[in-house]
């Protein structure tokens, strides 16, 4: 499978009545395949050098993904909300250990997990002893394009019950679109890995939506 | 543009109000080769000021200057992978990181034991001594250990405390490469406990600067 391909659940697990042809990045620059040149790596290279209105791209174009993937880390939307601003505020200061030409998305990635495990260490005692009901699990973002599996609210309530490690790759390949290689530097191990992890997130997402009734 | 797709004003001040062209960071290869030029200056200003072992014809060159070239480049190539590890998410990967430690600690082990092998164990040091091995190696270690941190920390770290381990025992492995030279002991318990222990230390010092360095990044985050 290519590893930027729009990824189908039959594709992993052999079950081609599966499809998460909905969870298709939704971002530009990777729907549809790789551009000849990435409008996100100019617009970065733009904000290298000083240009507001490169930032204000920047946002336009990664603040809704980069959203949905705190809140798929934090299952919190107030939280994902600042650490948001948070992301982007850090971004700034480290603007420069971009090095163009190379992807954007991983570098920004890899920042907001940054982020958001910085946050996750000081508020550790809270979350440690915090459990959701299943009746009141909170809001992961998925892409419209998600109604496709028929029943978008249990897929969010499935990808809110996976285990933190599976739901990671899940929301970053799946969702987010980034390929397996990008997915590996986010979360700092190999491609290979990355793979595996996601494929085991998937298998798992199967399986709570089958034992919760939704469709698998 | 509606609301979420527009920048907030209080990030957009922030960001406008210190808004200035910067210098995309130089690849990791080419910031390696400020480590590189300090550990050979380390090298020759060593050698200048201490002079070769006396007993460096027991070795022959290959376990002097061969294993010494070794240790180096693996030095080195531990400082570039720290280097690496600064720039978000271009790091190697945690198992890769492992192994690349696992693989200098091997090294280092592997020349002691080459080296007392070859010459008995011959001279040996009284135990207690050794601990000016340790103290001039951590003293020779340090210009490449703050070369490397200077060059970290002038990029962002997301993982500090691998990138510090990295850059410590990369320095370290520089250092005792250098002392090798100098160092006229071969006992196996002198060169595993002193000059290994050495670098053990620096690892130490440097997983701690990391783990200082996130705790500081937790602090802002949280207020």
């Amino acid at each position: 499978m290519a590893d930027r391909e729009p990824t189908r659940v039959g594709d992993l697990t052999g079950d081609a009545g599966v499809t998460l042809a909905g969870f298709e990045a939704n971002s530009p620059g990777v729907a549809g395949g790789a551009p000849s040149a990435d409008p996100l790596a100019e617009a970065m290279a733009a904000y290298q050098r000083g240009e507001m209105e490169s930032f204000e791209r920047l946002w336009t174009a990664l603040s809704g993904e980069v959203r949905g993937y705190l809140r798929a880390l934090s299952r919190d939307a107030v939280v994902a909300d600042d650490l948001l601003q948070e992301t982007f505020l850090q971004l700034h200061r480290v603007r420069h250990t971009y090095q163009p030409p190379r992807p954007v998305r991983p570098w920004v990635y890899a920042i907001a997990r940054n982020v958001f495990l910085m946050h996750r260490r000081t508020a550790f005692r809270r979350s440690r002893h915090e459990s959701v009901a299943d009746d009141e699990l909170p809001e992961i973002a998925t892409p419209a394009s998600a109604d496709a599996l028929g029943d978008r609210d249990a897929v969010r309530r499935a990808l809110a019950r996976l285990s933190a490690s599976r739901r990671e790759p899940v929301v970053l390949h799946h969702i987010l679109g980034l390929s397996f290689k990008e997915v590996g530097a986010v979360l700092g191990c190999s491609a290979g890995a990355a793979k595996v992890r996601a494929f085991r997130g998937l298998e798992e997402l199967r399986a709570i939506m089958s034992a919760s009734g939704g469709r698998p | 543009m509606n609301e979420r797709t527009q920048v907030p004003d209080n990030l957009r001040a922030a960001i406008a109000a210190d808004l200035r062209g910067v210098r995309p960071l130089p690849p990791p290869g080419r910031r390696l080769v400020w480590v590189a030029a300090c550990a050979a200056a380390l090298v020759a200003a060593v050698l200048f000021f201490a002079g070769l072992r006396p007993n460096g014809g027991s070795l022959g060159p290959l376990l002097l200057w061969g294993v010494t070239a070794v240790q180096l480049i693996v030095g080195v190539a531990l400082c570039g992978l720290a280097l690496r590890e600064a720039v978000p998410g271009a790091g190697a990967s945690t198992s890769g990181k492992a192994a690349a430690l696992g693989a200098g600690a091997c090294f280092q082990v592997f020349a002691s034991v080459a080296c007392a092998d070859a010459t008995g164990g011959s001279p040996a040091a009284p135990f207690w001594q050794g601990d000016k091995c340790m103290g001039l190696e951590i003293v020779i270690a340090l210009p490449a250990l703050l070369v490397t941190a200077a060059l970290v920390a002038r990029a962002y770290a997301v993982r500090p405390e691998w990138a510090g381990a990295l850059g410590g025992v990369g320095a370290g492995l520089v250092a005792d490469a250098i002392w090798r030279l100098v160092c006229p002991y071969c006992d196996l318990v002198h060169l595993l406990v002193w000059h290994s222990g050495a670098i053990a230390l620096l690892a130490l010092v440097g997983l701690a600067a990391g783990a200082l360095t996130s705790w500081q990044r937790a602090r802002r985050v949280a207020h």
